[in-house]
């Protein structure tokens, strides 16, 4: 009789590896690549362009640009700038890290040395 | 040579299977189990961060992606083989394959078949030491292996041995490909 072995059972090889064995790091690296990899290929998707398009672009081989896109690849940054300046988009963008300060308004005309202090503190984010 | 489908791993969008080999007296060759086993067996000590690399990207795509078709690349078939006669499944034996940063033309390739974007045959490799795979001893034999193998499975939808469901296959525990 034909199975599904999907419902039927539930071995895990790779996962079990991964955390028997694995290195976090790894795993991040294999994420972050592959971040790489779908950005690149949404931008093309948007601009209606093919790996062929983006590898004339760049005087690279077709070959290359596929390797790109399988997430396979360890970018260096210097070939993602090169690409962003390529398809005119950015691939990686860092935000600004927010900080946070505090702002103290008085009420009444008291002041913070006053014993009988009354005030309230806000918290302000900005860029 | 005779080879049965192993079930190594479901995730939510990917499932994947590898082969298990026998030879003609039904002794194992697969010593680990499947051919995929003895890929992670072989390469877990010397080549260890490329096979963590494997296995985490063939994780990657199983939780969250598919094995959508531009995560595949194709090799070209070696001169050696019969001219490809696929009908069921519109797809090459494809690889995986992870650069060693330091090396040129070095890599460890893993062969395998992808069914469509939910099942994915999970072959044997090796390392990689030249910049066409067919002049490599050590991945050409499993390149050719992976070929034969594909073409078996190929042939097993085609006679409804092998059934493709939405997000697996199903077939029966007694399934054996003659390679």
């Amino acid at each position: 009789m034909k199975t599904s072995r999907r419902r039927t059972e539930s071995p895990n090889v790779i996962n079990d590896w991964i955390a028997q064995k694995g290195d976090p790091a790894i795993a991040l690296l294999v994420e972050k690549n592959m971040a790489i990899a779908d950005r690149i290929k949404d931008i093309l998707d948007a601009k209606s362009l093919k790996p062929v398009h983006l590898a004339e672009m760049l005087g690279k081989d077709k070959s290359e640009i596929s390797k790109w896109l399988t997430g396979q690849h360890n970018f260096t940054t210097k070939t993602i700038v090169k690409i962003e300046a390529a398809l005119a988009e950015e691939i990686i963008y860092i935000e600004p890290k927010e900080r946070i300060v505090y702002m103290t308004a008085y009420i009444r005309g008291s002041t913070k040395t006053d014993s009988n202090v009354q005030f309230e503190e806000a918290m302000v984010e900005y860029a | 040579m005779i080879g049965k489908l192993k079930y190594i791993q479901a995730y939510d969008k990917v499932v994947y299977y590898s082969v298990t080999l026998f030879d003609e007296e039904d002794n194992l060759i697969s010593t680990n189990g499947s051919m995929f086993e003895d890929f992670i067996k072989k390469h877990e000590v010397q080549y260890y961060q490329e096979l963590d690399y494997v296995l985490n990207w063939i994780r990657y795509i199983g939780d969250n992606k598919g094995a959508l078709p531009h995560y595949f690349r194709f090799e070209n078939r070696a001169s050696g083989l019969p001219p490809k006669a696929k009908i069921a499944v519109n797809e090459n034996v494809s690889f995986v394959d992870v650069e060693r940063p330091d090396l040129h033309n070095f890599s460890l390739r893993l062969y395998c078949l992808r069914l469509n974007e939910h099942v994915v045959i999970l072959f044997n490799g090796d390392i990689k030491t030249t910049e066409k795979a067919q002049d490599c001893p050590n991945v050409s034999g499993h390149f050719k292996l992976a070929n034969r193998l594909s073409e078996c499975i190929d042939k097993a939808i085609v006679q409804r041995d092998i059934d493709l469901l939405e997000d697996d296959i199903a077939y029966d525990d007694n399934l054996e490909l003659t390679i």
